[in-house]
Formats: C-alpha cells, structure tokens, sequence
C-alpha cells in the first residue's frame, strides 16, 4: 500500500482519491446521522415546530403563511371564537412553496376541517431567495415524500445534493444546539403564535404597487393553484386572507389581484384587508408597517373567526367584506 | 458557469479527463472548445467581442514582430485602441453619458445621448488586459509574436483565468500551451487541495460574511454605526476570500492540467503597511500596472514629487478599472494617498515607532502594524463596496458615530461569520508565520492531511453557504 500511495499514476492517484472519498463519506454519513437525531429531537424554536406541523398535529383548524400568519393569528383566539382547535403553521420568511410542502405532508396523516392561509402582497414576485429558503425543507427529504417536488424547485442537483447526511442541515448546527437545550424538559409545542408587543412608531409610508410592481413567478401561481385543489379535493373549508397594512397604497397590487381572482375562480373565500381603512386609521394596532402586534392581531384574529363561523365555505358572497 | 457549481464541477471532471486521454498535439483544440463554452454559459454572443479582439491582437502582434519603427508603433496603437475601446464602450459608456448629463443639467441642457442598455461582458476587464500585455511584450521585444491563431486564442481564452484573472503574461503562459504534461498525481493531489481551499474561502466564509455584509449595506438607514463598522471589517474577509477563492479554484484547476498560472495573492491580510498591501493583493493587475503604466511614467526614476503624481495616476486608473463608478475612483485615490503619506512620513514614522520602544517586542510590534493597515484598507473599502458616493459617506458618517448595538442579525449569524474568520486566520497564520501547532494540512503523515481536507469538506457541507451567488470580480 505505501508503495502505491507514493506512486505519481493514475492507479496511485485513484487508490488515494478512493480512500479520501471513503473518510469524506464516513464523516459524512456518521455526522449527518447525529444531526438528524438531534434536529428531530428539539423541542422548541421554528425547525421544532416545523416538525410538529409536518408529523404531529392533528387540530381542527391550521393556519398557513408567512410573519404575517406567524405574528397575526392566534390559535387560542381562533379556538375560542370558532370552538375548534387550532394550530399556526406558519412560518417566518417561508413562501407558497413552504405552505403548499407542509400542506400535503400534513394531509398525509389527516384532513383538518379549517384552512387559513394567510396572504402577502409580495408573495407572487418573482424572489430568487423564496427557492432558497425552501432549505427549511431538507431535513424532511428522506423522511417524507411529500416535500420532495418542492424541494427539487432549488435547483436541478438538488437529488444529487442530497446524497450527503450533512446537506440537509447545512447552516443548522447552532439553531439544533439551542434547540436542544432544555431537551430534558418535557417536549412542549406552542400553538405557532408569535406575538409583537412594540407599537408601530410611523411615519405611513406610501407604497406605489404600480412602481414597484415585480413580475409574478407562474410557479409560485401554480402552487398556490396546486394548493386550493388539494383542499377542496379534500372537502376543507380554506379562508385566504390577507390581512391589513399600515401603508398608504397606490395603485393595484399584482399578487393580491391574482390572488382574488383565483379563489374567485375555484370559488373560495376571500378576505382582502389589505387597505381596510378601519385598520390603516390605527397606528396602535401594528408593530411595524407588515405586522400587527399583540393588540391588533387579538382584535383580527376574532375578526377572521367571525367570519369563520358566521359563513359556510364556499359562500360566494363572502368575496366582499 | 461558477466555479461553485455543480455544473463547473461536471465541466471540470470532463475537461480534465479528456484532456489527458487525448495526445498532446490535439490539447489545444480540446481546451479552446473548452474555454468557449464555458465563456458561452454567461452570454453566449459576447463570445464575438472576444473572437473580434483576438483576432485584432493576433495580426497586430505578427505585424509588430515584422515591423520597425514608426510603423510597428502603429500596429501597437491600433491594438491598443481596440482593446480600450471596447472596454470603454461597454464598460464606461453609460457612467462617461451619465456625467455628461449630469454636466448638461447644470447648464440646463439635456444631453440627447441616451444610455445603452446592455450587459458588461463578464470578466471583460480581465481579458482585455491580458490581450494588452500580448501585443505590448511583443512590441518590446520580450515576446515573439504568435503565429498559432489556435494557441494565440487559448491564450487569451484558457477557461481557469478567464473571466476573473490572474492576469497572465505571455512569457508564463504561452509557452505552456506548446509544452507536454504528463498525468503527475502529486500535481493533480496539490491543484485539487487549493481549489478545495479555494472552495472554502467562498462558500464557508465570503458568501456566510456576504449575508451579514449585505444586510448591512443594503439596509445602511436601519443600521447602527458598530453594526456597519462591523460589516466593514467583514467585507475585508469576504473581498478578500471571494476573489482569492476564486483565484485558488482557477490556479488549482490549470494545476491539475498541469499549467502554472501565477500567484495572486500572499495573504495580503498581514502586510504592515499599505505599499506592502499592494504587493500581495490582486499581485497580477498590481504589477500589470507597474510594467505598463508606473515604469512608462517613470517610476521611481523621478523627481520625488512627480513620483507622488505617478503614484496617484496609476491609482486612480486602477480604481476606475474596477468599475465605472466615482466610488472606486476614490477607493483608488485613498490607496494612492495612503501610498503618498506612506512616503512622505516615513522618517517621521520610523522615528516615532523608534521612540516607542515598540520594536524591542516584534509580535506586539507586527500585530499593531498589521491591525492599522487592515483598518485602512477596510476604511478604504467602504467607497468599494457602497453603490454611490453619498451611500459611502452616510455609512462613513454612522460607522463613526460609535452608536447602536450589534445584534440587528442573529447571534447565529454572528457565530458563523466569527468563526469562519478565525478558521481562516489560523490556516494563513500558519501559512504566514510557519506555527506548527496549525500545520495539519502541510503534515507529512498522509492520514492527518487526509483528515484535515475531509475537514473542510465537512465543514463546507455543514457550515457553507449555497446561495451566495457569484464572485464579487466577475462584475469587473
């Protein structure tokens, strides 16, 4: 073997790039193992949750979206106003492709009665970064099938990339070590809300869509498509709702047009709060221009289950507020 | 095509595999195949501005060769002025009509050229310069001209350095072209150890730094002034990891070929002083400049204040080489000016640090030079890296300030920014000041070294950011 390790020829060059691989692979395999169990071991923070939405929760009622779902509904709001249990599977910066991943994960195991998803108005520009924070995926590849289509939406080695333990928690490692913690303590899931407590200090920024108009992503389109089939296929009662802003608007936006106009089409109700006055004339209601905080997500959150017990699904007239 | 991507990694493998399997009198057809559609993956039309000056440069150089006197001046001049009109037109075009309108304004006129609309072709900086050094060697006489248009070509176009350089010379690399290279797996072991280092200077720590540094400058309003003091001092790390990254992945690369391209950085993290800097930073433009426009000035030959003009011409043009922006004409200028001051203090210097006792305690002593000069040129950088003058003033203004907290980003963020700057310190630490402790990747026994490069694999994977986009000098 030395003889060969010394040699300056192919063979000598394919023995020692073979046995770099092998260690490569090793590491790999024996480091990417211990990542998985600690990341599916968490028992708090977003990958925790995250977890929970994809293989445990079994609530009547799901919240579905972004910061604004995250930082605006609160199940126990919701759980009051409606009587049905609920939990926010939200997520902070995630996009349709995120929803749409833990969607039919969650389908897999059972069909709640009570969808809310929850609408920005940006969610359908084209953003290179939404494809890359589908990231928060990757550790459910192997696991669960159903993430997979969105997952290859990275990019075309996404298959070969995941031929390594460690890739699906690349950049992980310190959210896994504070996620772990308190694993001693008993697991507890939080029901996904996220409240704000600051209160929105102005000024009321004037939002010009027309200028900052971006072009819609067609596959972000399709999704939020791909996603109202498969609750209407399952007979869930789904609520998109965009809840409201603290912005002085101008012009129409693109997303939240073809966003109406597709619920309008598959006949599923449509909450635009978007520029609701009631909302824009309190600044105490907001924690930033995006978000409500604490206050006003309470005071929205009843709103929305108002409307979710008042109306059936699938109620046309529920289009106008 | 990056060179941190997959499909450079199936583009490497192939090349490299055909290339020793085919024989050596046909390398050359293979690797200019090669070189043209790799340069195509950017924007594949852009390959008639390359064909247009190689072609322009091949004939100039032979009409040189053959010529004498006037006339072969002016076949120097003609190649000349293709090569910068090009660069001119595509690349400063719109920043010279921006300035003439903004001129026009001021008289109340309207300027009636409108902007181009069009895509600098990557990398254009690079290989116009290197096509210059072509025909000005052969003009000197240092070169004889290429009569092969195919070799001619591959110089011009050898994939590993041609978008982002080191900007070769003819004498280096044109004669490697015609010479045999046999497989040596020691060469092959050591350019795949560099582009594996290269790797991890732009996945783990240019593009993990780009995240926090881009936030920051994008977002300068919202930010604290030590916030942006601290993204100043990161963009330092990720300037100098993305392009010397890039730079290990295109040396590695030829290497394992068996081509040497030259060196283009030497840690340039630990020089003392900025005229050192500027010996160990981007050292195949930075001599570039010296051959052909510091020495045709005069150099040093000179009167000392003219000297100081010299110093500061060739700065300057350097800086708006990078980019046709009024902020690197002054990142130029600082340089240049710290240049000057260099020169012009160095008795005093010399006396003070004297007086200091400082140099009986040389680590102290080292430690305190290096730290000044980084600071400088991190200073100097935020011209380099702000999108206009009055961004870089704003920050200039809230970085001194000394206000506000660090934690506008996550300490996660922070973790891995902190740490991918200390890993990076201890190897060129090493490298720089021969520690033993932190030569794992130099040791003899095969199995550390193994170990310490299935290391930076791991910590690629883990650690490495994949979305960080591409080299920061390709835009040049």
């Amino acid at each position: 073997m030395k003889k060969i390790l010394h040699s300056n020829n192919y063979l000598g060059f394919l023995f020692k790039f073979f046995v770099f691989i092998v260690v490569v692979a090793i590491a790999d395999f024996s480091i990417g193992k211990l990542l998985e169990k600690k990341y599916f071991n968490q028992s708090h923070g977003e990958d925790a949750l995250t977890t929970y939405a994809i293989k445990e929760v079994k609530t009547q009622m799901l919240v579905f979206g972004s910061s604004r779902a995250v930082n605006i509904f609160d199940p126990s709001v919701l759980e009051n106003e409606t009587g049905l249990s609920c939990f926010n599977a939200g997520r902070v910066g995630q996009s349709i492709f995120y929803h749409y991943a833990v969607l039919k994960s969650t389908l897999k195991r059972y069909s709640p009665e009570v969808i809310i998803l929850s609408l920005d108005a940006w969610d359908f520009a084209k953003d290179e970064s939404d494809y890359d924070r589908i990231s928060s995926l990757l550790p459910y590849y192997n696991t669960c099938t159903e993430v997979r289509d969105v997952v290859h939406l990275r990019g075309p080695f996404e298959k070969l990339k995941m031929g390594s333990s460690i890739y699906p928690y690349n950049s992980l490692l310190l959210p896994i070590i504070k996620g772990n913690r308190n694993a001693v303590v008993k697991k507890e899931i939080a029901n996904g809300y996220v409240s704000l407590d600051k209160v929105f200090p102005g000024p009321v920024q004037t939002i010009n869509f027309n200028a900052t108009a971006k072009e819609l992503d067609i596959i972000k389109v399709n999704t939020y498509i791909s996603f109202i089939n498969e609750c209407k296929s399952r007979g869930i009662a789904l609520y998109i709702v965009c809840p409201p802003y603290m912005i002085n608007p101008v012009g129409k936006n693109l997303s939240l047009t073809k966003a109406e106009q597709i619920a309008k089409q598959y006949n599923v109700p449509y909450f635009d709060f978007a520029y609701d006055n009631n909302f824009i004339k309190r600044r105490q209601l907001f924690a930033d221009f995006r978000h409500l905080n604490l206050q006003g997500s309470q005071e929205f959150s009843r709103i929305i289950s108002e409307k979710i017990s008042g109306k059936q699904p699938g109620d046309v007239s529920m289009y106008q507020q | 095509m990056l060179f941190n991507s997959f499909h450079f990694l199936f583009f490497f493998i192939i090349v490299t595999t055909v290339y020793f399997s085919i024989p050596h009198g046909k390398r050359w057809m293979w690797l200019l195949a090669a070189s043209c559609y790799f340069y195509m993956a950017f924007i594949p039309v852009y390959i008639l501005i390359l064909a247009f000056t190689i072609v322009i440069d091949y004939i100039a150089g032979i009409y040189i060769e053959r010529s004498a006197g006037k006339r072969r001046k002016s076949f120097l001049v003609i190649s000349l002025i293709a090569n910068i009109g090009i660069l001119c037109f595509f690349k400063y075009f719109n920043f010279f009509n921006d300035n003439i309108s903004a001129l026009l304004r001021i008289a109340e006129f309207q300027n009636p050229v409108s902007n181009l609309s069009i895509l600098l072709p990557i990398g254009l900086s690079f290989h116009t310069f290197q096509a210059m050094s072509y025909t000005i060697e052969v003009y000197r006489g240092n070169q004889k001209a290429e009569k092969h248009f195919g070799i001619y070509a591959l110089y011009v176009m050898f994939y590993p350095q041609l978008v982002a350089g080191p900007i070769e010379r003819p004498q280096n690399l044109l004669k490697q072209f015609r010479q045999k290279h046999d497989f040596d797996s020691s060469r092959v072991f050591s350019g795949l150890k560099q582009i594996l280092w290269g790797l991890f200077k732009k996945i783990v720590v240019a593009d993990r730094l780009g995240v926090f540094v881009d936030n920051a400058y994008n977002y300068h309003d919202q930010q604290s002034g030590v916030a942006l003091a601290l993204a100043t001092i990161f963009f330092s790390f990720q300037i100098y990891c993305d392009f010397s990254g890039y730079t290990d992945i295109a040396i590695g690369s030829a290497r394992v070929m068996g081509f040497d391209l030259m060196k283009n950085f030497n840690r340039p993290n630990f020089s003392m002083n900025t005229a050192e800097f500027w010996k160990r930073w981007h050292i195949s433009l930075s001599t570039w400049f010296k051959d052909y426009l510091y020495f045709p000035l005069g150099g040093n030959r000179v009167a000392i204040p003219r000297r100081y003009v010299n110093l500061m011409i060739v700065f300057l043009i350097s800086g708006f080489w990078h980019g046709a922006n009024w902020t690197f004409v002054i990142w130029g200028g600082i340089n240049g000016l710290f240049l000057v001051f260099g020169l012009l203090f160095k008795k005093q210097s010399t006396a003070f640090w004297k007086w200091t006792g400082l140099q009986r305690f040389p680590v102290v002593y080292a430690a305190i030079h290096i730290s000044i000069t980084f600071l400088l040129i991190s200073f100097s950088r935020i011209f380099f890296r702000s999108q206009s003058v009055e961004q870089a003033f704003a920050i200039i203004k809230k970085v001194f300030s000394f206000s506000g907290s660090l934690l506008n980003e996550s300490i996660t963020t922070l973790a891995y920014c902190f740490f991918a700057i200390a890993f990076l310190i201890a190897v060129e630490m090493r490298q720089e000041f021969k520690i033993p402790l932190l030569s794992l990747g130099a040791r003899k026994n095969y199995w550390l070294r193994n170990a310490y490069y299935a290391l930076l694999v791991i910590l690629i994977l883990l650690v490495g950011v994949y979305d960080g986009g591409q080299f920061i000098y390709f835009q040049f």
